[in-house]
């Protein structure tokens, strides 16, 4: 009796003490001290933390350690990395204007066919199926026939291939991004993956953007959180100036890192033209055409292929426009007679 | 109930007793609830009804637990009777060595599966409170298979405590339980990557150690899969059954020829 009176006591003041902690804001550090991850981990919270994000992807293949097969049938969408990638298609820098005139979709397509962005047929399906867990089991490696043990073991560990689907389920892989964020504030990865999970997945952008101001607080120089917090804020929250505000602080920060660090041999150049495109289309809603050509102008040299076409015929046309305004600017009015 | 079997019944009780009156299990289940409700309380950016996390975190521990719990209690049963002399009076009564054995074996699966059924227990309302699903199809084979598990490595103690001083036998059972819960899938693959001999070692550790690993499913609890069918669970306590036996009728063929 006295050990069950024991444990309930023990299991109360848990309750009450976690509770209690968290609400505490004498506990709460002062920005710029270093956290308890930090002082008690050092330099061993970063390994944790990317390890704790690789765990994350790891529910999001239903427990399952998935080998990447490049050009194999699960190509898509493969990783809540890969996954935040794909919104390439949803989230292009362009889409904006897709709805706007038809030569912009196919530069959208072109943008979504850059490495950040795997297509989304999974997305797709997502949307056709609702709430499910997509995938099969026995997708399985050759074992030899008089190894029975490995032979049992495949068929009680799960082998097969699954997709977390749904917002009933995506939210699984939450805890593990958050722990990954709470073991190292640096990393921007997962306050980038976790922003667009809850944001985009699981449809709650305001708290999307709660988690990209603080991975901001935490690292002032990562464009990439504040690219994130410009789709969040243009796609979902249709706010187009707060994410043209966005936008633009992620090409100044991303111009001070690649200037401040020269010796960078691979600058994101691919997100660079993203942000410059969506900078370009916003400027452009805006009527703001100067912008709009310098933007666009800049983002020339940050494509190849079809994706400059598509550039330098939306470029043609901005130029178009500011021609026709100057022509009409500069041509002298009609007199008015009179009567 | 028959002579054997009332002696049998009779040796296990102790077991029973014993375990209960130490209160290992009561400090596990509170250190399992201090651990388990802070985590249930997080607050994950705000989303709620996350529980996958949960469930992987319980059930470690109540893996962790388990093991702790029944190595000890399995490792103490035949030491300590020889160190307080008791054997002795226990074998003066009509008292076979192979029933003391079988007694001490049944004592000590029945303690720690009553342990495992009660950590279950704080498993399933745990899951039950924070999702509001308080049974899934695969769960009754997740239990049985912990509870094969765990007789199996009581089988293994008990077989190790007839030649091995007490430590070293908790220390060799633990590496072998908890090296083929962790490793037990991938020796077959860092067999075929070795070079003789050490690809030989490898095949006959795969060959011959108890695969513990064939009673986890904790993967397929955690994430939902589907329960395993009948035919691959009736070959796993099959697999169990045999080895089990084995041990045992080692540690009784030793046992009965160990002069005390």
């Amino acid at each position: 009796m006295k050990t069950i009176l024991a444990a309930a006591t023990a299991w109360g003041l848990a309750i009450f003490a976690g509770i209690a902690l968290a609400r505490l804001p004498q506990l709460r550090l002062p920005p710029g001290s270093r956290s308890v991850a930090a002082l008690l981990l050092g330099g061993a919270r970063s390994v944790l933390s990317d390890d704790m994000y690789q765990r994350a992807d790891l529910y999001y293949h239903g427990g399952v350690a998935h080998r990447h097969e490049p050009g194999g049938e699960h190509r898509q969408t493969e990783t809540p990395t890969e996954a935040a990638g794909a919104r390439g298609r949803r989230f292009s820098p362009l889409s904006e204007a897709d709805t706007a005139s038809a030569p912009h979709k196919t530069m959208g397509k072109a943008a979504a066919a850059q490495p950040r962005g795997y297509s989304i047929i999974r997305e797709g399906r997502r949307t056709e199926a609702g709430d499910h867990e997509h995938g099969h089991e026995g997708e399985e490696t050759a074992v030899p026939r008089w190894d029975l043990w490995s032979r049992l073991n495949r068929r009680i560990h799960p082998s097969g291939h699954r997709h977390l689907r749904g917002p009933r389920y995506e939210k699984e892989v939450l805890p593990w991004l958050w722990a990954a964020i709470r073991c190292n504030p640096h990393n921007v990865t997962a306050y980038d993956v976790a922003a667009y999970w809850v944001a985009e997945r699981l449809k709650h952008p305001e708290e999307g953007l709660k988690i990209l101001a603080e991975g901001i607080r935490n690292n002032p120089d990562a464009y990439r959180l504040e690219f994130t917090r410009g789709e969040i804020l243009l796609h979902m929250l249709k706010d187009r100036e707060a994410a043209f505000n966005a936008f633009h602080a992620a090409m100044r920060k991303w111009e001070t890192t690649y200037a401040r660090a020269p010796e960078k041999k691979k600058p994101d150049v691919f997100q660079y033209g993203n942000i410059l495109l969506y900078l370009a289309v916003l400027s452009e809603r805006k009527n703001a055409l100067e912008d709009a050509r310098r933007y666009y102008k800049a983002a020339l040299d940050t494509r190849e292929g079809n994706a400059r076409k598509d550039i330098a015929r939306r470029l043609a046309a901005v130029e178009e426009k500011l021609g026709a305004e100057a022509e009409s600017a500069s041509a002298p009015k009609p007199e008015k007679t009179g009567g | 109930m028959r002579g054997p079997l009332r002696n049998i019944a009779a040796i296990a009780s102790t077991a029973v007793l014993e375990l209960y009156r130490r209160r290992d299990v009561y400090t596990a289940v509170v250190l399992a609830i201090v651990v388990t409700v802070p985590l249930a309380s997080v607050n994950v950016f705000g989303v709620k009804g996350i529980v996958r996390y949960l469930r992987e975190i319980t059930l470690l521990l109540v893996w962790l637990f388990t093991l702790v719990i029944g190595l000890t209690t399995a490792a103490r049963q035949i030491p300590r009777e020889l160190e307080n002399r008791t054997i002795y009076a226990l074998l003066a009564k009509p008292l076979r060595r192979s029933e003391f054995i079988l007694g001490k074996f049944a004592g000590a699966v029945a303690a720690t599966g009553l342990a495992v059924l009660l950590f279950y227990l704080c498993y399933v309302v745990l899951d039950g409170l924070k999702e509001g699903v308080w049974y899934t199809p695969v769960l009754p084979q997740v239990v049985l298979l912990h509870l094969a598990l765990v007789a199996l490595m009581t089988a293994l103690v008990i077989f190790g405590s007839t030649f091995l001083t007490p430590s070293a036998n908790v220390t060799c059972s633990a590496l072998i339980v908890a090296g083929m819960l962790l490793f037990g899938q991938k020796i077959p693959e860092a067999a075929a990557r070795a070079v003789a001999p050490a690809s030989w070692i490898l095949w006959t550790a795969h060959a011959v150690l108890p695969h513990f690993e064939f009673f986890d499913l904790r993967l397929r609890l955690v994430h939902g899969w589907e329960p395993i069918s009948p035919a691959v669970l009736l070959a796993v306590l099959g697999y169990c059954t045999l080895y089990t036996t084995a041990l045992l009728g080692g540690a009784v063929a030793i046992f009965s020829r160990k002069r005390l």
